[in-house]
């Protein structure tokens, strides 16, 4: 029916008899004839009934006691809101602050002791450095050493007529060979001696 | 302005504080006896906790009395007494509505539902009141149960007159919706 959800917004007041006259008379005709707002009325008034019913409520005997103790006692203290909220909040800043303070410290401490640490990572990453390019170095020594392994005849040959530009002593002084007792065949490489600054160790290098 | 505990009893709420304010601590133990059993009653239907609402009553009046000195007798004293009250009342329906969240609901101590005065319909509202939410309950329980006015709810809540008249409105309708099927069960049981 037409006018059901503004009868209900006014229902409490019209159960109440706080509508002007006209609009409590023209709720009253429409809850006549719509069974919909009869029935809401109907379960309000009952609510209403149950709700005057329900029984009252009583604070323990001793109350009246127990809030004078305390009013008593709050007079014979300090009073709190004029001496001890004052006292406190007067120290109140105290514990943020003080927290603050050892998270700053905190904070700075850990960036300090991550910046040294990075500082000494830095510091062994250079010395790593420095031995990888110590390691890397190849400090040629002495004479250039030959190796000579057996390889093919015309090989030999062309060593041979090599080693005449060269000297005994440069093409197999470290060899201990001399150059007319090569053998049949042979393969030479050409291998540096290099020496490690660090270790000591002599390594042979092919160009 | 000493006056003796014969002639307090005939003062006004508005004239007992001003002896409070004297320092007559008689003058809060009167107004104690006449405000403990409203307020008890309307703070144990907002809570439904007989322990907590004792304590909030017994809070209410520690700080109507430390208070005592900012009370304006312009305002009505009943008003500002539920203004503290309720305020209390809130704070604890908001620190139950989060424990509630967290799954720690404060055990809730419900007088028996029958045998009560109020029986089985009383249960059955009370149920039903304590399923609304607070904005509406508390407007409920101050107008159905504590008989306030609107005016009084709207002064103790500070909220618009208007504002309140809706939501005991409201209310009702949730409250009807709820009941509706329950009390026809009843009914019927009780019929047949």
């Amino acid at each position: 029916m037409r006018g059901c959800g503004r009868v209900k917004k006014l229902i409490s007041c019209y159960l109440e008899k706080d509508l002007d006259p006209g609009l409590q008379q023209e709720i009253a005709e429409h809850i006549k004839f719509c069974s919909e707002c009869y029935e809401t009325e109907k379960t309000l008034k009952r609510i209403s009934a149950i709700a005057r019913d329900l029984p009252e409520e009583e604070p323990s005997f001793d109350l009246a006691e127990k809030v004078m103790e305390k009013v008593g006692f709050a007079n014979e203290s300090i009073p709190r809101t004029t001496r001890v909220f004052p006292a406190i909040r007067r120290w109140v800043w105290a514990m943020p602050a003080t927290a603050a303070l050892v998270v700053l410290l905190f904070l700075i401490d850990t960036r300090l002791n991550r910046d040294s640490v990075q500082l000494m990572d830095q510091q062994e990453q250079s010395i790593s450095q420095q031995n990888t390019l110590q390691d890397q170095t190849v400090i040629p020594e002495g004479p250039v050493e030959f190796v000579i392994d057996n390889w093919n005849p015309g090989t030999r040959s062309q060593v041979a007529s090599s080693n005449q530009s060269l000297s005994d002593s440069q093409m197999l002084g470290s060899a201990g060979w001399p150059a007319d007792s090569l053998p049949a065949s042979f393969r030479m490489y050409v291998m540096p001696v290099a020496q490690n600054q660090m270790t000591g160790t002599t390594t042979r290098r092919p160009y | 302005m000493a006056t003796n505990d014969m002639g307090l009893e005939q003062l006004s709420d508005r004239q007992l504080m001003l002896e409070l304010q004297d320092g007559n601590q008689a003058a809060l133990e009167l107004l104690l006896s006449r405000y403990k059993s409203k307020l008890f009653n309307t703070i144990y239907r907002l809570i439904q906790d007989r322990e907590t609402a004792q304590d909030i009553l017994q809070e209410t009046f520690l700080r109507v009395y430390r208070e005592r000195k900012s009370y304006n007798p312009v305002y009505c004293f009943s008003t500002w007494v539920y203004t503290i009250a309720l305020n209390l009342t809130k704070n604890e329906m908001k620190r139950r509505t989060r424990w509630r969240f967290f799954g720690l609901a404060p055990s809730e101590n419900h007088s028996h539902p029958v045998g009560n005065g109020g029986g089985h319909l009383g249960y059955l509202l009370e149920q039903a009141i304590n399923k609304l939410p607070d904005r509406y309950k508390i407007v409920l329980v101050l107008r159905d149960i504590s008989q306030l006015s609107y005016e009084e709810i709207a002064q103790s809540l500070r909220l618009p007159l208007g504002t309140v008249k809706s939501r005991v409105n409201r209310a009702r309708l949730m409250l009807q919706q709820t009941l509706k099927p329950k009390l026809e069960n009843y009914e019927r049981l009780w019929k047949s």
